[in-house]
């Protein structure tokens, strides 16, 4: 890759890496997703920047170009990530089924109570 | 009554506002010694409103969460409540509430777990329905030849609705994370060693509602369920191996 191309990789990573940090703090990225995020962008700014670690990755994983090798590296960070967040969602969707069961039962139970229960004696009047 | 024979009728229920006072109609006058629950699925009609209007419990969830994880949720109920048997039976107005009672004495007749109301066990029955659309009658077969291969067993009818089951059988279906609640529940089951029967009944095509099975579903729907038996064959071995060694 060119200089000039390390530097645009470079400058785009770096404003990834501070939206992140950005989102982290104002709360808007769970904590595991941003190391995720921040893992990921270091490691592909390491592989672009640095060109033994870009050269010992390619032969590596058996390429013959780095570019090749860089567009695999990213592949296969954007399939893990997307089957780490199908775990993710399911993991969401398993405690939302439970909450929901858990509040139709709740209020099915309390409605039963409420009708089972004692008319209460009305209050005594006030003096 | 004791509390063993208890019978809870659970009748899941989603947007089916045009059919629910029918039914529950139906299965008090049918049958009356059973409870009944209705399990609303986030419905977004009238349907929770005519259900207690009815003066039925009503379960209701508040959102979708899809017909297993509703009938899972009258299932906890059920056993929260001690009920000795369970009857699943659909809010579409298709089945008969006097198949209720035939279901629960096949229970005790036959020594079975599971009794299916079974549209296709009766030969008769399969003549009847040979007016059905040609897709339909070649997904219930391969459904039937899928759960065969998946657990050595016939069985004619793996997506009836109506279903009566022992308490000790419903217990074990809250331990897995079903998605359809039909051929994979009854591979499951079969492997685990349940005895399961099916008794014959006829349904009454659908008069209003609809279907939760809609075109893109009609391509999804048996790769979905192949894989569904896979993961329930792998699930049930898993249960016999810990079983074993423990």
């Amino acid at each position: 890759m060119t200089v000039q191309g390390v530097i645009v990789f470079d400058l785009v990573i770096a404003a990834l890496l501070v939206y992140v940090l950005y989102l982290l703090a104002r709360n808007r990225m769970y904590v595991g997703y941003g190391v995720i995020w921040l893992a990921g962008l270091i490691g592909a700014a390491v592989l672009v920047t640095i060109e033994p670690v870009q050269a010992l990755f390619t032969r590596a994983i058996g390429a013959v170009f780095p570019a090749s090798a860089l567009a695999m590296a990213a592949f296969g960070f954007i399939i893990l990530l997307l089957i780490y967040f199908s775990v993710q969602v399911t993991v969401l969707a398993d405690r939302v089924t439970q909450l929901s069961q858990h509040i139709a039962l709740q209020e099915l139970r309390r409605e039963q109570e409420a009708a089972s229960a004692p008319p209460r004696d009305p209050a005594p009047p006030a003096p | 009554m004791t509390l063993e024979t208890r019978t809870l009728v659970i009748i899941p229920a989603y947007n089916e506002a045009d059919s629910i006072t029918a039914v529950l109609d139906a299965v008090r006058a049918e049958a009356p010694t059973c409870d009944v629950v209705v399990v609303n699925d986030g419905s977004a009609d009238a349907t929770p409103a005519l259900v207690r209007a009815h003066g039925v419990p009503l379960l209701s969830l508040p959102c979708n969460l899809g017909y297993a994880r509703a009938l899972q949720t009258g299932l906890r109920y059920a056993l929260e409540r001690g009920y000795g048997t369970v009857v699943f039976f659909d809010a579409d107005n298709q089945h008969d509430a006097r198949d209720i009672g035939r279901l629960t004495d096949a229970l005790a007749r036959e020594g079975a777990d599971l009794v299916i109301g079974s549209r296709f066990v009766d030969p008769a029955h399969r003549r009847a329905t040979r007016h059905s659309p040609l897709g339909r009658r070649i997904g219930m077969w391969f459904f039937s030849m899928t759960t065969q291969w998946a657990s050595g067993r016939r069985i004619y009818d793996t997506t009836s609705g109506f279903k009566a089951l022992r308490a000790s059988a419903a217990r074990e279906l809250l331990r897995v994370r079903f998605v359809d609640f039909h051929a994979e529940l009854l591979v499951y089951m079969l492997l685990l060693g349940y005895r399961i029967h099916e008794e014959p009944i006829v349904v009454r095509e659908r008069a209003s509602g609809q279907s939760m099975y809609s075109l893109i579903s009609t391509f999804t729907y048996p790769l979905q369920t192949l894989l569904l038996l896979v993961i329930a064959v792998v699930q049930a071995r898993a249960f016999n191996g810990r079983r074993r060694s423990a």
